[in-house]
């Protein structure tokens, strides 16, 4: 038996892996649907409209809060993060919405809270759509 | 292509010059920080400086934080032409956590437009508690459960205890990597009724520094 020409081994290079390729692809799992994340962005109107009342956070400064607020908002702010989530808590049950709010649609306290109550495994939360002002523009 | 040939240093030139802000008669180095925070740090004090080149006096009207934790201080209100200053912005971080962005609105008697002097910063966690929140769901017998601690920053924590009033929960605190890691096993009475509490997890450092973050225990009523 002579040597096999070199062109041969290439072909057996280049053909050798179709196989491997094709049972490869057969076993990949089927691709998964990829979805845009939730923005959890709501508007006054639309929680309005919920089935269950959700839990209204006031993110603003303990002054801002006593000042005025929605009615039945709990305060929960940074400043104040550890003696402030015990009462967020204890009025919250699983399936619950949260919606959080701060003074207009500038602020950024509401997206800070509602980051760390997703943080602590609290599901759904929301940050009103321009807060405290549009609540009170609306329901006026 | 005369005009070209002067245009094109022109355009060069020009953006090296920052602008005066529209309305102030000041120009500011910066309105914008990004400052950088460690872990156990506190706070961040950051100046924004500027000059008066205009001809006229320009006085500061009013500086206003958008955040009770975010002081602005001011040595001189009154800018006289050609004189230079600086509004130096404190934010204290209390018990903020993550990226954070705070604005100062100023306002002067140069024009009815306020400049806004930005300060962000991204605060990392003093050490890690997870989870974060331990709960019992409706109708769960609270058994025994635990949270771990855990750093990884230069300084060891050299001791670490649990700070809390609750008589119905037991905690014992176990070392898993001496000064890096840690088990806090929570060990519940049978309570009645929906229960949150916040237990305080104190870190003394090496170097005498404390940092206390909170546990968050949460048995939800039937």
């Amino acid at each position: 038996m002579g040597k096999p020409p070199a062109w041969r081994i290439h072909v057996l290079i280049l053909v050798l892996p179709v196989p491997l390729a094709l049972l490869t692809a057969a076993l990949q799992p089927p691709p998964v649907e990829i979805r845009e994340p939730v923005d959890g962005v709501v508007g006054v109107s639309e929680a309005a409209t919920w089935e269950t009342e959700p839990l209204w956070i006031d993110a603003r400064s303990t002054s801002a809060y006593q000042a005025g607020h929605i009615p039945g908002a709990t305060l929960l702010n940074e400043s104040d993060w550890s003696a402030l989530v015990p009462g967020v808590l204890r009025h919250w049950r699983p399936g619950r919405p949260v919606v959080v709010y701060c003074g207009d649609a500038g602020c950024q306290a509401s997206e800070a809270v509602a980051r760390r109550l997703r943080e602590l495994g609290i599901e759904p939360v929301y940050v009103l759509e321009g807060g405290w002002d549009s609540w009170k523009r609306e329901r006026r | 292509m005369k005009h070209l040939l002067f245009a094109i240093p022109a355009i060069m030139i020009f953006p090296a010059f920052p602008a005066a802000l529209p309305g102030t008669g000041l120009e500011w180095a910066r309105t914008h920080a990004e400052v950088p925070a460690q872990p156990l740090q506190e706070s961040v004090k950051v100046a924004f400086p500027f000059e008066n080149k205009g001809n006229d006096t320009v006085e500061i009207l009013s500086i206003h934080t958008d955040c009770g934790c975010t002081g602005a201080e001011l040595k001189e209100r009154v800018i006289a032409p050609g004189e230079r200053g600086a509004i130096e912005v404190e934010f204290k971080f209390e018990e903020r956590t993550g990226h954070q962005r705070k604005v100062t609105t100023v306002t002067t008697d140069a024009g009815p437009e306020p400049v806004l002097l930005v300060l962000e910063t991204r605060i990392p966690e003093a050490f890690a508690v997870r989870p974060q929140l331990t709960q019992w769901q409706p109708g769960e017998i609270p058994d025994r459960r635990e949270i771990e601690v855990e750093w990884r920053h230069e300084l060891e924590i050299k001791h670490l205890k649990i700070k809390s009033r609750e008589t119905w929960l037991a905690t014992e605190v176990e070392t898993l990597e001496p000064g890096r890691r840690f088990r806090i096993s929570l060990i519940p009475e049978e309570i009645e009724g929906q229960t949150a509490v916040a237990l305080g997890v104190e870190a003394t450092f090496e170097d005498g520094r404390t940092a206390t973050l909170p546990a968050f225990i949460l048995v939800h009523g039937d």
